[in-house]
């Protein structure tokens, strides 16, 4: 009888003094400095260098993906589509949205551009060279790695399917599974980081 | 005793048989600059006897594969299946982020509204046709 006191006790303890202290989000609070990166758009038919501190004093959503993915990736954009839906008009404008491609093969600036902002049209679609991905990957521990011989489709890409929040300082304040996630419970984060 | 019995086990091979119905299917609205797409149902075998789905068609696509979707530790991975059991007096979904058919290689731009046939190709119920409508929102439950 005594035992399970002994580790209940301090078990309430400390999560209750943990609650006082942080804020609750639904997302997993990682809350470290966002690595910068600088990757290729395009815009009115033209490509163009956009980085991560381009968009300092916004929320910065980011999703890995590639625009021949049928499953995941479609659903991921429309997720953080409805989000945005959800906040107040005035606060839509301070969320920016990043798909970046891991398959900068066939993803060229233009197909990621236009796979992004079919979902929403202030989306961005990012790429670069194999290198750049390469490196924005790592810094993200975003794994990725083809997969042959599965699909008559071509290749299929296997890839880290996490929703990234970056907050307006700057920090990789929350991470999300993109399954099954719901706008509503992103949006609420949002509205306490606004 | 034994040839009544054996008699009556026939009577239950010859008679017993899957009866498939396919429910609810839907097609993914893409962005035009997609190649690939997928598509959804629900397969409910109502008879006595297991069915497998080998093969589908879609005249949205030039190619139909079984895909299924797995998430393990954030990673997302999709594989091919060869078939699907569909057992007798169960359902089986095909739902976003799971089991899903890839279209493959679009032959047009899907938009939200559009029909789609689909062929689904069953080992013993040979082909079910369904109409699925292209549909643009997320299915999470």
């Amino acid at each position: 009888m005594r035992l399970p006191l002994l580790v209940i006790v301090p078990f309430l303890v400390i999560s209750l003094l943990s609650c006082e202290r942080k804020e609750k989000f639904h997302g997993t609070v990682y809350d470290k400095p966002a690595e910068e990166f600088c990757l290729t758009n395009w815009r009115e038919g033209s490509e163009r260098k956009v980085c991560l501190s381009d968009f300092r004093g916004k929320v910065v959503m980011i999703f890995f993906g590639y625009t021949h993915c049928p499953d995941v990736c479609p659903t991921a954009l429309q997720v953080l589509a409805e989000t945005l839906k959800l906040l107040p008009e005035a606060d839509r404008g301070k969320v920016q949205v990043l798909f970046i491609t891991v398959d900068p093969e066939r993803d060229g600036p233009e197909i990621t551009q236009k796979y992004a902002e079919y979902f929403h049209p202030s989306f961005l679609g990012l790429t670069g060279s194999p290198e750049e991905i390469k490196k924005v990957a790592k810094d993200y521990m975003v794994y990725y790695g083809k997969v042959e011989g599965q699909s008559e489709g071509g290749y299929l890409v296997d890839h880290t399917a996490l929703i990234y929040l970056i907050d307006q300082k700057g920090n990789l304040k929350l991470l999300y599974p993109s399954m099954r996630q719901k706008p509503e419970l992103i949006a609420e984060d949002l509205k306490k980081l606004l | 005793m034994a040839f009544l019995a054996s008699l009556l086990i026939l009577s239950g091979l010859l008679f017993a048989e899957p009866h498939i119905v396919i429910e609810e299917a839907w097609v993914r609205a893409v962005p035009p600059v997609s190649k690939m797409s997928a598509a959804f149902f629900r397969i409910r075998n109502t008879g006595d006897e297991d069915d497998y789905l080998i093969a589908v068609r879609s005249t949205a696509s030039r190619k139909a594969e079984i895909h299924t979707t797995l998430i393990e530790d954030g990673t997302m991975r999709m594989r091919r299946l060869r078939e699907v059991r569909v057992p007798a007096g169960e359902v089986v979904e095909f739902r976003p982020m799971g089991r899903h058919v890839m279209l493959i290689d679009l032959k047009r731009s899907l938009r939200e509204g559009d029909r789609v046939r689909l062929t689904l190709v069953f080992r013993k119920s040979g082909e079910i046709s369904v109409e699925a409508r292209v549909r643009k929102v997320r299915m999470m439950h």
